[in-house]
């Protein structure tokens, strides 16, 4: 019998300034472990059978390609592709197909993952508990933060991005 | 930005002095709320794209009941002349949308951030209406609550 094989999960994912001032994540540190689900704003979609999978190339703030099978749990419901390890929705795209291959930004998804909402009770993988190894924020120059961005010193023209691990 | 901003100021100011009282109507309510409260209609300003913007009452999570709960954004005159008003509107991040107006009167000088998500897709399915969700919530910069001010201007 194959030994059971363990791989460990790195992401970045956008949270976008106004989250923060929202005080969505107030509790947010380096270290600490949170849960979160994600949704793709993708710059391209392409429909076809593609394997479970994703990929994030770029170092300022990543492209993320991610691929599977589209769910539809129902029409209430945005796009949601399980590409293995990652369950995001897919915003503002819409395809026809069983399966997508899509690319563009990852971003934290607070009001839709809710604990309350749709989409959780109908699939709880797609919210997961993820280790908060970094807090940088991109601006003119990217910033190392090792405590939360606190809401009275959001800077709104930066791009605030999570480095996130799980086993 | 802040040029822009700034630009915005006088519209608003002036729109702010001739409001007449507050117009803080939704406090959240930790009782359960019917989804044809949750989804009801209060305001539907256009933005300058000519685009209708629905807030909606909303709860904790969503609308003005959020705004107004969670950040002391009760004023809707304030939240429908900041989606009016002209080169308010910031590019579009996936389905969210910012609008920013520069708020000043008595005693305050605000930045005011209204976020709407322009999607059909909320925490308990699509609105009945057939609308987008509408305003997510609404705040001011640098703080977690806005001044009463706000609601009184």
């Amino acid at each position: 019998m194959p030994a059971p094989r363990v791989s460990l999960v790195h992401l970045v994912t956008v949270l976008p300034a106004w989250m923060i001032a929202d005080g969505e994540y107030g509790d947010l540190a380096v270290g600490r472990a949170a849960e979160f689900g994600f949704a793709l704003e993708p710059e391209s979609v392409d429909v076809g059978a593609f394997p479970p999978g994703f990929a994030q190339s770029g170092d300022r703030v990543p492209v993320t390609t991610i691929s599977g099978s589209v769910l539809r749990p129902s029409s209430q419901t945005p796009t949601i592709v399980d590409a293995g390890t990652l369950m995001p929705v897919l915003h503002g795209a819409a395809p026809s197909g069983d399966g997508v291959l899509a690319r563009g930004r990852l971003v934290v998804e607070p009001l839709l993952w809710s604990s309350d909402g749709v989409l959780w009770p109908l699939l709880p993988d797609g919210v997961r508990l993820w280790s908060v190894d970094r807090i940088r924020e991109v601006a003119t120059d990217s910033t190392d933060l090792d405590i939360s961005p606190a809401v009275s010193e959001v800077d709104h023209d930066a791009v605030y991005l999570l480095d996130l691990s799980r086993p | 930005m802040t040029t822009i901003v700034r630009r915005m100021a006088a519209t608003l100011l002036a729109a702010l002095a001739v409001a007449a009282t507050s117009a803080g109507v939704a406090h959240a309510d930790p009782r359960p709320i019917s989804d044809e409260e949750y989804f009801g209609l209060i305001l539907l300003p256009r933005d300058e794209d000519g685009i209708e913007v629905p807030v909606r009452n909303g709860d904790q999570t969503l609308g003005h009941a959020k705004a107004c709960w969670k950040h002391n954004f009760c004023s809707l005159r304030a939240i429908a002349l900041t989606i009016q008003g002209r080169q308010n509107k910031q590019p579009p991040e996936g389905p969210r949308v910012v609008y920013v107006a520069h708020a000043v009167g008595g005693g305050f000088d605000l930045r005011l951030r209204v976020v709407v998500d322009t999607s059909t897709f909320t925490r308990r399915g699509t609105p009945p209406d057939g609308r987008p969700t509408g305003v997510v919530t609404a705040y001011c910069e640098g703080m977690e609550r806005c001044p009463d001010e706000l609601n009184r201007a």
